[in-house]
């Protein structure tokens, strides 16, 4: 997938370019990415790090239990396979934690370490587990509480009151959220259907 | 609100550091393994993120999300979408520090305060980068079809979106 969408962007990118005319523009692109890719695992390296070490503490003595049993109800709902095996589930506790504290660099590393663990359940298949893709799925979406950049650009702006988009925000995430969630489960389900007719 | 942002990264590291000082497991120990995994997962990573990032350069530079703004047009305007925030829509699921050129961009000709900016700023704080996390998320976890995933994620952001634009009126 990561291939085919590559290479479809590319071809677009090169035939926008020929109809827009910028076509000086895009071996500096190149550069610009690669060295953007490197400025990500830059911080991507530390703060993957620091999470990870935190959450084998955290495992080790019992907190992430803790949590996870919290919002266990939660959990159920979004992650069936993984709640059943209890792989990967505790990333997942935190990583959806994180997301609603408001710690972004925090939720990346535990998803990422959850996504590791839940494909041992998937049996190192080469499609993606329906508990992956909802993980996948909220993080993209997730319940923003605090959205820091957008507020900071509207102060840069000069905006009279930047923290005006705080209640639609609350209500677009929350909604969208949800719409994530009935569309997966939906999707599963369909998905599963279809299998089992197999 | 941002009070309990800001501290609360402060106050899990200090229950880390308490809890490295008084339980009697080897804690520091469990750190480094985790760190060290860390590590392997981000050095596993750089190539989704290499190809990544250039496809999302590339999109931008060429001007590709311009162009599918003209093409997108007609349909967005009878969801609600105002033409304008079109070309920073088409850039939101693909980079984030292109969208958020664009949204400064958006400020400074349409006003921060006006239903414009601010249906831009909602769309902003409820949406995300939708194509690399896909992309890293994929990566780590070693799959290579994510199935229904991308089509999914863009029903959900066309949604917020729609939904955006709608409540925004309300709120100026």
């Amino acid at each position: 997938m990561l291939a085919k969408t590559f290479a479809v962007m590319c071809i677009l990118s090169f035939v926008c370019a020929l109809i827009t005319g910028r076509t000086d523009a895009l071996t500096p692109a190149i550069f610009a990415g690669t060295s953007r890719a490197l400025d990500i695992s830059a911080s991507l390296v530390g703060m993957t790090c620091l999470w990870c070490g935190i959450m084998n503490i955290l495992k080790k003595t019992g907190a992430i239990e803790m949590l996870a049993r919290l919002i266990s109800p939660v959990l159920r709902l979004l992650f069936p396979t993984a709640c059943k095996t209890g792989n990967g589930i505790y990333e997942c506790a935190a990583s959806i934690s994180a997301n609603l504290l408001g710690i972004g660099n925090a939720a990346t590393p535990f998803a990422l370490s959850a996504l590791k663990e839940m494909q041992k359940d998937n049996d190192g298949a080469e499609k993606a587990s329906d508990d992956m893709i909802m993980l996948t799925l909220i993080s993209a979406s997730p319940i923003s509480i605090m959205p820091m950049t957008v507020i900071t650009l509207r102060n840069s702006a000069g905006s009279v009151s930047p923290t005006k988009i705080l209640v639609p925000v609350w209500i677009c995430s929350v909604c969208g959220f949800i719409i994530t969630v009935i569309l997966v489960r939906t999707l599963a389900g369909i998905c599963r259907g279809k299998r089992k007719h197999k | 609100m941002s009070l309990v942002s800001s501290i609360i990264v402060p106050v899990i590291i200090t229950l880390i550091a308490l809890l490295l000082l008084f339980s009697k497991k080897d804690l520091l120990e469990s750190f480094n393994e985790g760190a060290k995994s860390g590590i392997k997962l981000t050095v596993s990573l750089f190539p989704s993120l290499i190809l990544t990032c250039c496809a999302a350069s590339l999109f931008t530079a060429s001007g590709a999300g311009e162009i599918l703004s003209h093409l997108l047009s007609p349909i967005t305007a009878l969801l609600g979408i105002p033409s304008e925030i079109l070309p920073f829509l088409t850039v939101r699921p693909i980079s984030g520090s292109a969208s958020s050129a664009l949204l400064a961009e958006l400020f400074e000709n349409h006003t921060s305060d006006g239903y414009i900016g601010f249906a831009a700023s909602v769309i902003a704080g409820s949406s995300d980068t939708l194509f690399y996390i896909l992309a890293i998320y994929s990566s780590a976890a070693g799959v290579k079809n994510t199935r229904y995933a991308m089509p999914a994620g863009l029903f959900t952001m066309l949604f917020t979106t729609v939904l955006a634009c709608m409540i925004s009126g309300m709120f100026i």
